[in-house]
């Protein structure tokens, strides 16, 4: 039935080769299938007839209309609901609303986006069908112009036993402006002001032209992708562009950002360019890529490493993930290291074996990495947070009444520390009550090189209409070396989060902490509107 | 581990079967719409289990599509933050959002509890200390090249003492001190080195020179109680006990080669 669509389209095209060139006609039909696999096509039609229970509309299968399509229904530009077809004929079709039928009034505009496939061939379409013109077809979304984002204000008050305190109100920005017509295109800002000071940084800011699903996608300003996870954000521009459906090539160029503004440092060039291929079926979906990256300071080679991603799912039971860095170093700088070397490693697996069970396991390892030039060092490429390395092991359990229950171990080890580091936490979550009580219960323990302690914390929630409030103590008790228990470190907090209306969320968060020798008040003041 | 065992037990769990969910998981024998409500559908039994604000979205927010098929195929959703919202960190903080943030706001109300499931709990001192202290300014070293070494962030702290002359250029400074405080000096960790808080040395030493460390300007240079202090080392004693132990000799580096956690059978 899509084919059908495709193939209205092409017969139109049939009736120009006829008044001009075939060559150039046959041409223009391959660009028209071509195009069929890209573009979404837009069918637009009338609310006819509204009942109770059903909707009526003017669009049908001529139209490319197929039972279970869900139409837009609009009114002056804004959408109004969805409605789902449930029966169709050559011209009508009967839908029914997702949302109450009152909304919906006679003359209501209904949309279909649909995206046609490029496999479609005449020999498809019935002949009496193939004569029949096409229902108006335009590429024309609804909306030309949306904007997103939010204004958030954060204050907070430090108060140490030392009658040392240290206040602070932060505002931030964050903004996004879509325009959708002829092109998509997409702006995004974000940035902050430390108050009294008055001074607003821009921390970010991008623009997208397209889709990542489309042909060509552009990204400039500060770009991240990650196919090229380790070299980090860039002062630059990201273009990708689909070969086939299931192809993509993307290539980068750009400079090191600056943190905390949008200014950055010509001297630190980074270029880079991945190829990334993807496979979805019903029960194995996968994709990966590989991607060769450089960085150069001072005309000279700073680090250049590959890397390679792979994430697959094997129905709803299995998923696994594959991340692995490998550095080249030219210079042998390094000089334990050789030409290519596997800098850093991710596996992680995870596995429901029962609608109620997951397992997890990750395995990360990786090995420091020193700029040849700038001597920055990184501890790692892609892990970026020293503290998840190792090997993490979890076991969770989930049930609609009585609750979940997660257990999670992870082992670290490292060349040049006396132990391994060993962090085991077990969590409890229960469902919310009736009287939408919802309890939470944790409990840690950690023994590396710096401490070992244990760490207990009890919390009950309550949800209510347009919010909730909460309230927890935690217990930690910890030594140094092999002792434990010498300190004690007791926390109470309490805290509501409100949703004024859905455009203003308020939270207030208070929190008390007292130690063998010091004791800390903290109050947080927060406030997010939603543009 | 090897990819290619990886990839190969990925291949052959292909078997596994999709299963689809039953209709009336989420639809009522009356009509497709509306939805049941409460949906017997439980959520908490997928890899995405809801909480916070991802149970007051529509279902249609995250399993999206152009068709109805594409939007039943519920396990195609992505659980990944980032599938969905845009980081504003550019995955400088990495991709796991929940260390910081939860799915009840983005607004980091009570942070410290985070930091608590790090294998950096801050106690003591550092739980008094603002955040750039250690994070840079603006938080540009939320991870990057900031570690648990301590000589990471005390560097200036590290120079100015080994310049006294008073102090050695050892970056291990967790043997020595906590972090509550520099001083009074902790050697909790001496049992890494040789146990003496545990074990057969517990309570039997009353200060670090007295017994052991001879020599208080070379902690280096120890006595496994072959100065005369420990009645049970003399020399002659020890001699006979270790006369069917080859390359022995009475000397405590020795005693220490084959003892290191202070028992006598090692």
């Amino acid at each position: 039935m899509r084919a059908r669509l495709v193939l209205t389209v092409i017969h139109q095209e049939v009736e120009v080769i006829k008044n001009s060139n075939i060559i150039w006609g046959f041409l223009f039909l391959f660009i028209c299938a071509a195009r069929g696999d890209t573009e979404p096509v837009t069918i637009r039609g009338r609310i006819t007839y509204v009942t109770v229970d059903q909707i009526y509309t003017d669009l049908g299968s001529n139209a490319g209309v197929e039972i279970g399509d869900t139409l837009h229904v609009l009114r002056r530009q804004e959408e109004i609901g969805l409605i789902v077809v449930t029966n169709i004929a050559r011209k009508s079709s009967v839908c029914s609303p997702l949302v109450p039928t009152d909304v919906f009034q006679l003359g209501d505009l209904v949309i279909l986006e649909k995206i046609l496939p490029s496999s479609a061939s005449t020999e498809d379409v019935p002949e009496t069908e193939q004569e029949k013109p096409a229902t108006e077809i335009k590429i024309k979304p609804p909306r030309q112009i949306t904007q997103s984002g939010n204004l958030t204000y954060r204050s907070t008050l430090s108060k140490f036993s030392s009658n040392r305190s240290d206040i602070r109100h932060i505002g931030t920005l964050q903004y996004g402006l879509t325009i959708t017509r002829p092109i998509q295109i997409r702006v995004r800002i974000y940035g902050r002001t430390i108050l009294p000071q008055n001074r607003f940084t821009f921390y970010q800011a991008r623009v997208s032209v397209g889709e990542r699903s489309n042909r060509l996608y552009l990204l400039a300003g500060r770009v991240f992708t990650a196919e090229m996870a380790g070299l980090g954000a860039t002062d630059g521009f990201l273009l990708r562009t689909r070969m086939t459906s299931n192809t993509s090539i993307g290539i980068l160029g750009g400079f090191q950002p600056e943190p905390g503004s949008l200014a950055f440092d010509t001297n630190i060039k980074k270029v880079g360019g991945y190829l990334h291929y993807q496979q979805k079926g019903k029960i194995l979906q996968w994709e990966g890529s590989i991607a060769g990256v450089g960085q150069y300071a001072a005309n000279k080679v700073d680090r250049e490493f590959i890397y390679l991603r792979l994430l697959g799912r094997i129905g709803k039971r299995l998923r696994l993930a594959l991340n692995q860095t490998i550095d080249l170093d030219r210079k042998d700088i390094l000089s334990s290291r050789g030409l290519f070397e596997s800098t850093s490693n991710q596996i992680s697996l995870r596995y429901n074996p029962y609608k109620t069970i997951v397992l997890s396991t990750r395995y990360s390892s990786r090995r420091q990495v020193i700029h040849q030039v700038t001597q920055r060092v990184l501890p790692d490429s892609l892990f970026r947070d020293e503290l998840r390395a190792g090997w993490y092991n979890s076991i969770l359990f989930s049930h609609r009444r009585i609750g979940t229950f997660q257990l999670g171990l992870n082992i670290r080890g490292r060349e040049s520390s006396l132990t391994e580091s060993l962090m085991a936490v077990f969590q409890y979550h229960s469902s919310p009550t009736a009287k939408r009580y919802s309890y939470t219960f944790q409990t840690s323990y950690l023994d590396n090189l710096i401490l070992r302690g244990i760490r207990g914390l009890v919390g009950v929630n309550r949800d209510f209409k347009m919010g909730s409030v909460y309230s927890e103590y935690e217990y930690y008790s910890y030594g140094f070396g092999k002792q434990i228990g010498k300190y004690t470190q007791h926390t109470i907090t309490t805290g509501l989060f409100w949703r004024v209306y859905s455009k203003l969320q308020v939270s207030v968060n208070g929190e008390y902490s007292l130690d063998a020798d010091a004791n800390l008040f903290y109050l947080f003041l927060g406030a997010t509107y939603r543009l | 581990m090897s990819y290619t065992a990886i990839i190969l037990m990925f291949l052959l769990a292909q078997q596994s079967q999709l299963t689809d969910l039953p209709c009336s998981s989420c639809h009522t024998s009356d009509n497709w719409t509306p939805l049941a409500s409460p949906l017997p559908f439980n959520h908490d039994q997928t890899l995405f289990p809801l909480r916070g604000r991802h149970t007051k979205a529509a279902c249609i927010q995250c399993h999206g599509g152009t068709t109805v098929t594409e939007r039943h195929r519920f396990s195609a959703a992505e659980t990944e933050c980032n599938s969905c919202h845009m980081d504003i960190h550019y995955s400088d903080f990495g991709e796991d959002c929940q260390r910081c943030h939860d799915t009840e706001s983005w607004v980091m109300d009570n942070w410290w509890r985070k930091h608590d499931l790090t294998l950096f709990p801050l106690t003591g001192a550092h739980r008094l200390l603002p955040c750039g202290d250690c994070h840079g300014a603006q938080f540009s070293r939320i991870t990057g090249n900031l570690t648990t070494d301590c000589y990471d962030c005390h560097t200036q702290t590290l120079a100015e003492v080994i310049s006294t002359g008073d102090h050695t250029e050892n970056t291990d400074c967790i043997f020595c001190h906590n972090t509550r405080a520099w001083s009074p000096v902790d050697m909790s960790h001496h049992d890494y080195l040789f146990p003496i808080y545990s074990g057969n040395h517990k309570g039997t030493w009353t200060s670090c020179e007295a017994e052991c460390h001879i020599d208080p300007n070379d902690y280096s240079n120890f006595s496994c109680g072959l100065n005369g202090v420990c009645h049970e080392h003399n020399e002659s004693q020890t001699n006979s006990e270790h006369d069917d132990v080859g390359n022995y000799v009475y000397e405590s580096q020795a005693c220490f080669n084959c003892h290191s956690s202070g028992g006598g059978g090692d």
